[in-house]
């Protein structure tokens, strides 16, 4: 029956994968993306998204079979590396959520016993396929729906002057906004780039037509929410103020307010529905990176990537922090490698199929 | 097997073997016939009245049978014996005292390799009484009874049709408890019956003195504190979950229904919700489902407010609450598990108490000593309505499994928002929904319906937070076979909303046709 099969509708995957974008668009976006030129990187980079995806979907069958097209060896090192990108996110995902926590919700408490915490409740959630699934579709209307009234309330604090004092504060020539748009949207599709492994879950999603659309309208969707936050933080605090502020749509909560004034503090509630989206994205690293080795026949357990993660989340290695270190690395590194991968995997389907 | 011998003496010796001890089975030896046949009547002491024997047909016909002649006794008793109301013929000694233990009279005849069961009046057992867990104001309160035959009359009452199917197997290796498997053919997939079939007869278990054991054995994750039966007093509700495709166990000696699979929404949801306007039912469905959740989450957010974030408090708010905790000298952590604790007691109080006395327990508890616990600065004011709401939230919750095990859960969020604030509730809702998230009843996920959309085999029931008109309840829910889904239909030339009205009855082959032709193919 339903629970047998082992896969999941393309609504699941479609709001797994909202659910896991949707606290770090909210919290974690890269500082480069600020102002109107943010805005447009932002949907320039959904552009480039969306083509990359375009590809992407034409090779489940070699994510589906990974050993049959690439080879035993060259697929081991393929899931290599992507297990080292997903434990390098879990650990920047850990050090941002400790570091949210114990500035604005716990103080006090050691960032390394939240992580402990973190990485325990993570484990023990969901842990297969189809509840991550149904994890994703029940709580994605509450987590975007509490998102979606906080925004609404926040968005009356908005001052469309402010929009337009770019213009006077910043007197760019063109090819320095370009040069900002250009480095906006490296960074927004470098933040993304765990499309890369987007086959992977398509493969155990269920056949029908109605995954491949509903990927586009996923990134999609994720690029409207990330420009309305920018839109957003840009009309209340204007461009200086949105750039100069580490988390700035928690400011834009804290100054967000109920009708009536029952509530003081809307920041609060908008962090604890994100924290929630965050934990499934670290619960999404944890399982795919299992996923990815059992795909090729490695020794497949989720415990090491969480611990693996742990320890990047938390130490620090003479000076290399991960909060810091993480965007230059997947920009420059892992999304050129993640690209590669998926270029040479179009070539090996095409010659498989020839 | 012992086949039942030919000779009524080898017969008795057997069976007294097998009742030594029993005191309260009596062994009445009679002669029947002219010239007269050794008989010998067997039965439980209380099941069998006098007055059955003497007057009843069966009493009319041992009197008859006094005057048939002898070489024409057996038959006689093969032409008529059947015709009396429950008599059956037993081939072994062993069926024979299945029959006679389970409360029904057998009679032996000397020459005859047969065993007479003659239906009796059974054992003593409750009448027919209200449901008074599952209390409504619409509909009927005609509650579930002990004796199961009693149990499955009160659903074939309300459901008139062949298609009701009844599977009895006996469970309990001392018990021999009689289980019926009820079922409506055609609705319900042949599957789920032989699955559950399989599950309740897994294990092989002492006694079955209640559906309860049942249920306890034959869940998958038995970890688990939510249900994954749903239980009922009410003939009623399992009619109409039997007309959904739901498979409905009924154990003897328990006025408690099993309903499989379940779902969440199964819990929240009430037989009323059928009988009143879908305003009024939506309304209070969507009640029940933030009374589950305030009294799972809401003592937890209060201590991860007071305890971590006043900052979300306007002045005033913070200010009383202050004032309110003067003077307390524990921690709010503590004293909101000490009065949740407290809440627990008088609730068990209660129901432990005869009927009179329960409502004192209340008085007591809640009032005196509330009243003085707050008065003697034991506890805040603020807490001890916290703690009412909370409580009084848990009483909202229908099903009396699902309330204990979200009140069970309450003392997770209420550690986790007394250490950890907001993060802690975050941590909580995650492991909450990640196990809700994993569990299945029967292969169908608990979440359903929150999780059906996308999902191959689904369509949408319009029956959840939100219960849509009956007129737009057109479909079964997921439990029912794919293509049978359709209950509900205008009558040819008549508009059932926006539907086309085609011929046939609800659940005729067509319908399955149609779905297939719309591509809801289940496998």
């Amino acid at each position: 029956m339903f629970s047998d099969n082992d896969r999941i509708s393309w609504m699941q995957m479609e709001r797994q994968f909202s659910l896991a974008y949707l606290g770090a668009a909210a919290l974690f976006l890269p500082g480069s993306l600020w102002g109107r030129d943010g805005v447009f990187s932002v949907l320039l980079g959904t552009g480039i998204l969306f083509v990359w995806i375009f590809f992407l979907l034409r090779q489940v069958h070699v994510y589906k079979c990974p050993e049959k097209y690439w080879g035993k060896w060259p697929a081991r090192v393929v899931a290599l590396i992507c297990q080292a990108y997903l434990i390098l996110t879990g650990g920047w995902l850990i050090s941002g959520i400790t570091r949210l926590m114990s500035e604005y919700l716990i103080p006090g408490v050691p960032r390394w016993v939240l992580a402990a915490i973190l990485v325990v409740t993570v484990m023990a959630g969901s842990k297969d396929i189809q509840s991550r699934g149904r994890f994703a579709q029940a709580a994605w209307p509450v987590t975007a729906g509490i998102l979606g009234l906080l925004l609404l309330l926040a968005a009356f604090q908005a001052d469309p002057a402010l929009m337009m004092e770019e213009n006077r504060i910043r007197q760019l020539e063109i090819w320095e906004s370009a040069g900002h748009i250009a480095e906006g949207t490296l960074a927004y599709v470098a933040m993304f780039a765990g499309v890369a492994l987007l086959p992977f879950s398509l493969a155990q999603t269920a056949d029908g037509g109605g995954h491949r659309r509903s990927v586009f309208r996923t990134v999609g969707r994720m690029g409207l929410w990330t420009a309305v936050f920018l839109l957003l933080e840009l009309a209340v605090f204007g461009p200086l103020g949105q750039a100069g502020q580490p988390f700035p749509m928690l400011d834009l909560m804290a100054g967000a307010r109920l009708p009536g004034g029952f509530l003081r503090r809307m920041d609060l509630i908008f962090l604890t529905a994100a924290v929630l989206s965050l934990m499934f994205a670290l619960g999404s690293i944890f399982f795919y990176s299992k996923y990815i080795f059992q795909k090729v026949r490695l020794p497949a357990s989720r415990l090491p990537a969480a611990l693996l993660s742990f320890v990047l989340g938390t130490a620090a290695f003479g000076g290399w922090e991960i909060g810091t270190e993480y965007g230059p690395l997947v920009t420059f590194v892992f999304l050129p490698i993640l690209a590669a991968v998926g270029v040479c995997s179009g070539f090996l389907r095409r010659r498989r199929i020839e | 097997m012992t086949e039942v011998y030919l000779k009524i003496r080898e017969n008795e010796c057997w069976l007294k073997e097998q009742c030594a001890g029993c005191a309260d089975i009596l062994f009445r030896p009679m002669r029947l016939g002219d010239p007269s046949t050794a008989c010998l009547a067997v039965y439980l002491e209380v099941t069998v009245s006098n007055m059955m024997l003497e007057e009843s047909m069966l009493g009319r016909l041992l009197t008859r049978m006094k005057e048939v002649p002898g070489q024409e006794l057996i038959p006689y008793l093969d032409e008529n014996g059947m015709g009396i109301s429950d008599v059956g013929q037993l081939e072994t000694l062993e069926d024979g005292l299945r029959a006679l233990l389970a409360g029904n009279m057998i009679l032996l005849i000397d020459g005859y390799n047969k065993i007479l069961k003659i239906g009796s009046k059974g054992y003593p057992g409750k009448t027919l009484g209200l449901a008074q867990s599952e209390k409504v104001l619409r509909g009927s309160n005609e509650g579930f009874s002990e004796p199961v035959k009693v149990n499955t009359a009160l659903i074939r009452k309300r459901i008139r049709s062949t298609d009701l199917k009844v599977k009895e197997m006996f469970l309990g290796a001392r018990s021999d408890t009689l289980v019926n498997v009820l079922y409506m053919e055609g609705i319900a997939y042949p599957d789920l019956v032989e699955l559950a079939c399989d599950r309740i007869r897994r294990y092989e278990v002492d006694g079955v003195l209640d559906s309860g054991i049942l249920e306890q054995l034959a869940e998958e994750e038995w970890l688990s504190p939510f249900p994954q039966f749903q239980t009922t007093e009410r003939p009623d509700l399992a009619a109409m979950e039997l007309l959904n495709g739901r498979v409905v166990i009924l154990s003897d000696n328990s006025p408690v229904a099993l309903l499989l699979p379940t779902t969440l929404n199964s819990f929240l949801g009430v037989s009323e919700d059928r009988y009143n306007r879908f305003e009024i039912a939506s309304f209070q469905r969507m009640l029940r489902y933030l009374a589950m959740c305030m009294a799972l989450m809401f003592s937890g957010i209060y201590l991860a407010v007071i305890g971590f974030h006043t900052q979300i408090l306007p002045t005033n708010l913070l200010l009383s609450f202050a004032e309110a905790r003067r003077g307390v000298p524990f921690p709010s952590l503590l004293e909101v598990l000490l009065m949740e604790l407290a809440f627990e007691l008088i609730r068990e109080a209660s129901v432990r108490m005869p009927g009179p006395l329960s409502g004192t327990i209340g008085i007591v508890g809640g009032l005196i000593i509330g009243d003085a616990a707050v008065g003697a600065n034991l506890v805040s004011p603020m807490a001890v309505v916290v703690v009412a709401l909370s409580a009084l939230s848990s009483f909202a919750i229908p099903n009396e499994e699902l309330s204990s095990a979200v009140r069970l859960l309450k003392y997770g969020f209420i550690l986790l928002g007394g250490l950890l604030g907001m993060f802690g509730i975050a941590v909580g809702v995650y492991l909450f929904l990640g196990h809700l998230a994993g569990l299945v009843s029967f292969r169908i996920p608990y979440l359903i319906p929150f999780v059906g959309k996308g999902v191959d085999g689904y369509q949408t029931e319009n029956d959840s937070l939100w219960r849509g008109p009956m007129r737009t309840l057109r479909l079964r829910p997921i439990f029912a076979r794919r293509g049978n889904r359709v209950r509900l239909r205008a009558r040819c030339g008549q508009q059932a909303g926006q539907e086309e009205t085609p011929s046939g009855s609800p659940g005729s082959p067509s319908d399955g046709d149609r779905e297939r032709r719309d591509g809801n193919v289940f496998r």
